[in-house]
């Protein structure tokens, strides 16, 4: 059957429309992922909402966590009162709270900024316009080198047990799922954070980065910052105190 | 009964629909590799794998709290007492301000350590429930900062040698494990021309820390 016939015949109608339909119908499965794997799709949508389920659970249970912290300070702070051994028992307790991360508080310090870059604008090199695991170490370390007394990122404190490590496209830290852009809010004494920030060796590569517009890395000063306290759980199920 | 003509027609949509489909397909196919999608499945069973964990330690958590609440509630008495004392070690322990002593490893590295090497190692264990840790005997704490110094790599003031002993403790088969997994850190330093060994410390070999040498307080930071 040849092209002429076909026209002749009207199939030639028939046949791009059938085309066409083909196409309709295939693009949306293929933009689920059919294509790759049959199943790929269905297990992405289950997943997907998992994650989800699981983080809203989360969230949930931090509230949960911080709401009887706060209360146990209360009930604690109630029996200091009454006695002299408790009340110092609950100012040392107090003390380590603090240190620990498991109090709110403010201050001065910074707000450091770090955020992806234009992916389609990167060329060959799509690693440099996005923000590493280790672009956050790195921040943070230099952050606590010029002496920062507490930190939070996306409003999440950062306490001993934070690690930090990239999973895809989003940043682990702790037990939380991020993406950029991070917010990195540091108390301490500013001129020396944001000196620290300008002139580290370390961070050359991530100055670099950002100075050619592939990635966003903004320090900026604030009177008063307040970070959050840890609504996670602190483990410590292995150590105990030594003599 | 069908006409010819109808039947050849059926045939002709049918065909071009599968043609169609399978243009499509052979498309997507040959612009997207499947590893992508492959990655992003191990992603996501990592990020519910971390999700189920943190969530697991979470209710831990609240089930203690409400335990030392109701203590705290019903008794002001020496049980009291026992209890914040208990609550104060282990906050102690995290801050670095008491000596802490438990099973886990150590973990030598020795080659041309890199200061952002070793914090790798530290974020690494960290990853794997270490709950206190030292480098080269000297306590971590959670303002410890690793960084290049002049003369080598410097924690906390300290300058490192060629080699570093990480002591940490925890659960020393999850973090040797997580350590050592194919493509993990050893490998990674290994690469680096780092040679990292890993002994188990439990029992008679626990890993005792020394207490970190400054107290810590805030100049800057106070509660709300």
């Amino acid at each position: 059957m040849n092209l002429a016939s076909l026209r002749g015949s009207g199939s030639l109608g028939w046949l791009l429309g059938g085309l066409l339909l083909g196409l309709l119908l295939a693009f949306p499965l293929a933009s689920l992922g059919m294509a790759g794997s049959p199943t790929a799709w269905l297990r992405r949508g289950a997943e997907d909402s998992l994650v989800a389920r699981l983080e809203q659970e989360q969230d949930v249970l931090r509230q949960g966590v911080e709401a009887r912290r706060q209360l146990l300070a209360q009930v604690d702070e109630q029996a200091a009162g009454q006695s002299l051994m408790l009340g110092e028992l609950e100012a040392e307790l107090a003390q380590n709270r603090v240190l620990a991360g498991l109090t709110e508080v403010q201050g001065p310090g910074v707000v450091v900024t770090l955020a992806d870059g234009d992916l389609a604008s990167a060329g060959e090199e799509p690693d440099l316009a996005i923000i590493h695991d280790y672009d956050l170490v790195d921040v943070l370390n230099a952050l606590w080198g010029a002496g920062a007394e507490v930190i939070s990122v996306n409003g999440d404190r950062i306490v001993f047990g934070s690690y930090v490590y990239c999973v895809g496209s989003t940043i682990i830290v702790g037990d939380r799922r991020l993406s950029p852009p991070l917010a990195l809010q540091a108390v301490g004494d500013r001129q020396r954070m944001a000196a620290m920030l300008a002139q580290d060796p370390e961070l050359e590569g991530l100055r670099q980065r950002a100075s050619l517009g592939s990635v966003t890395f903004k320090v900026e000063g604030r009177e008063d910052i307040v970070c959050p306290p840890y609504s996670g759980a602190i483990q410590h199920r292995f150590a105990r105190a030594g003599d | 009964m069908v006409s010819p003509s109808l039947w050849r027609r059926s045939i002709i949509v049918l065909s071009a629909v599968a043609v169609g489909l399978i243009a499509v397909v052979v498309a997507k196919g040959s612009a997207a590799p499947p590893a992508p999608n492959y990655v992003l499945e191990q992603d996501e069973a990592e990020i519910v794998s971390a999700l189920l964990s943190a969530n697991d330690g979470l209710r831990d958590e609240i089930e203690r709290l409400d335990r030392e609440i109701q203590a705290a509630s019903s008794d002001r008495g020496s049980g009291r007492l026992e209890e914040m004392a208990e609550a104060l070690n282990a906050l102690r322990v995290v801050n670095g301000d008491v000596a802490a002593v438990g099973p886990g490893v150590e973990v030598r590295a020795s080659g041309d350590l890199t200061a952002a090497l070793l914090r790798d190692l530290v974020n690494e264990l960290k990853s794997a429930g270490a709950e206190a840790m030292a480098i080269d005997g000297r306590r971590l704490n959670l303002w410890s900062a690793i960084y290049e110094g002049e003369s080598g790599v410097v924690v906390d003031g300290q300058t490192l040698g060629n080699a570093a002993t990480l002591e940490a403790i925890g659960d020393a088969g999850t973090m040797t494990e997580a350590l050592e997994r194919p493509g993990g850190l050893v490998s990674l330093l290994a690469r680096s021309g780092i040679d990292v060994t890993i002994r188990t410390r439990t029992g008679a070999e626990e890993v005792v820390l020394p207490v970190y040498p400054e107290p810590r307080a805030f100049r800057f930071a106070a509660g709300r």
